[in-house]
């Protein structure tokens, strides 16, 4: 199934926006200011809705002239691309999403063209399915590892470097000793947190190509 | 516009095809779905997370009624999506370096595409054909894997503990997770290059 990469669904969704003369600003504008807000740290709604490894949200204005002789077309609706990696299977994932964050959904889709709400769960995976496309070839690096696992995994990656980096020139004795109690505290603490140990990185806004 | 989350990058590109060559390329596409180790260059390209193609027929668009207008379009579209690690010119550098060949088999289908090498005429296509996210969100912080220069270094560093008698240190799951990532070493000269272009992100 081309949709899913070992465990890892690829979810495309292509949700055209409304096109409405009289709206101040226009309903992409207004996807746009209310996405340039959401927080994508732990605080992102796509870290509290399980499962997710990577979501993006794109406004796509348009298709792209390639120059001559190719011939230039249009699209007649601006299209809200919502892209995501995500664990299971596409029902589970969207029946999450309305559970966990139906006011974020609301607020971003209601400026697309059907959109039935989140209070409606059923009418809402119905739209988010006629909207889906299907993915030609896809290609997840995660090792059908999911998202609890792979933050589990990153957080011993982290530790072990750091205590390798700490015990330079121990001795055998202490190295073993210290080693152990490492292991016993590293199974005690909790996977961390969705979203949390990423670098902060300032966007830079000098182009694309950065 | 915010292509970047923490050390990943989010690349969207759109290409228009004739709809007749969609065919070969679902078919490529198909070969390489089946077909594992025609995979293995876009695995050794560690730095790459997701990457998926979608061939987007002209009627294919969703269309909803109401108030939608429906499209009307001469040419099918191939969507790229990728979620990577490193700036954009390394990407496009390690795209064009170890998968020319398998690039071209991809894009060659698109309109005006130049090829994957020479690297400026490729780069100059993809910025064109390229649009940029609006948001990005992770729900795993997605470091860089280790180079291959950190994994000699860590190689080194871990000779002692390695030779411990302790069979319950051996087992524990740092020491498996750590074997993983220490497991190979270059050798082929396409993992050659990736060397160098990890060192080139060290640098950087």
């Amino acid at each position: 199934m081309p949709n899913k990469s070992g465990d890892v669904y690829g979810l495309t969704i292509l949700s055209p926006i409304i096109e409405d003369e009289k709206a101040t600003p226009s309903h992409d504008l207004q996807i746009r200011d209310h996405l340039a807000k959401l927080s994508t740290r732990e605080d992102s709604p796509f870290a509290q809705a399980p499962g997710t490894h990577l979501a993006r949200l794109v406004v796509m204005d348009d298709v792209i002239y390639v120059g001559m002789p190719a011939c230039e077309e249009h699209l007649q609706s601006k299209y809200l691309v919502f892209e995501s990696n995500c664990d299971g299977d596409l029902d589970g994932y969207l029946r999450s999403l309305v559970d966990t964050i139906p006011d974020h959904l609301d607020a971003i889709w209601k400026h697309c063209v059907g959109y039935p709400g989140a209070a409606n769960r059923q009418a809402f995976i119905d739209y988010m399915k006629a909207c889906q496309l299907d993915t030609t070839f896809y290609f997840a690096a995660v090792n059908d590892k999911s998202v609890s696992e792979t933050l589990r995994a990153l957080q011993t990656q982290t530790a072990v470097a750091d205590f390798i980096a700490t015990h330079q020139g121990a001795d055998a004795a202490t190295l073993q000793r210290e080693f152990l109690q490492f292991v016993a505290l590293l199974k005690s603490q909790p996977p961390p947190r969705p979203g949390s140990m990423g670098p902060h990185r300032y966007i830079k806004t000098g182009g694309r190509n950065e | 516009m915010s292509n970047i989350n923490g050390k990943v990058y989010a690349m969207n590109a759109i290409t228009p095809m004739k709809p007749w060559k969609t065919w070969i390329l679902r078919g490529f596409f198909f070969l390489l779905g089946h077909i594992k180790p025609l995979q293995k260059d876009l695995i050794d390209l560690s730095f790459i997370e997701f990457a998926r193609w979608v061939v987007l027929p002209r009627k294919g668009f969703p269309f909803l009624g109401n108030s939608q207008v429906k499209e009307d379009l001469k040419y099918d579209y191939l969507l790229f999506f990728s979620n990577f690690n490193g700036t954009w010119n390394q990407y496009i550098d390690a795209f064009s370096a170890v998968l020319s060949k398998g690039l071209n088999l991809v894009w060659r289908w698109s309109e005006k595409f130049p090829g994957s090498v020479p690297v400026t005429s490729f780069k100059e296509y993809i910025a064109r054909v390229q649009f940029d996210t609006t948001t990005t969100s992770p729900r795993i912080p997605m470091p860089q894997r280790m180079t291959s220069n950190q994994r000699t270094s860590c190689s080194r560093r871990w000779i002692n503990l390695a030779s411990w008698p302790s069979s319950a240190a051996r087992s524990s799951l740092p020491m498996l997770i750590y074997a993983s990532c220490c497991k190979s070493s270059p050798t082929s000269a396409k993992q050659a290059k990736l060397q160098s272009l990890d060192r080139e992100d060290i640098r950087a």
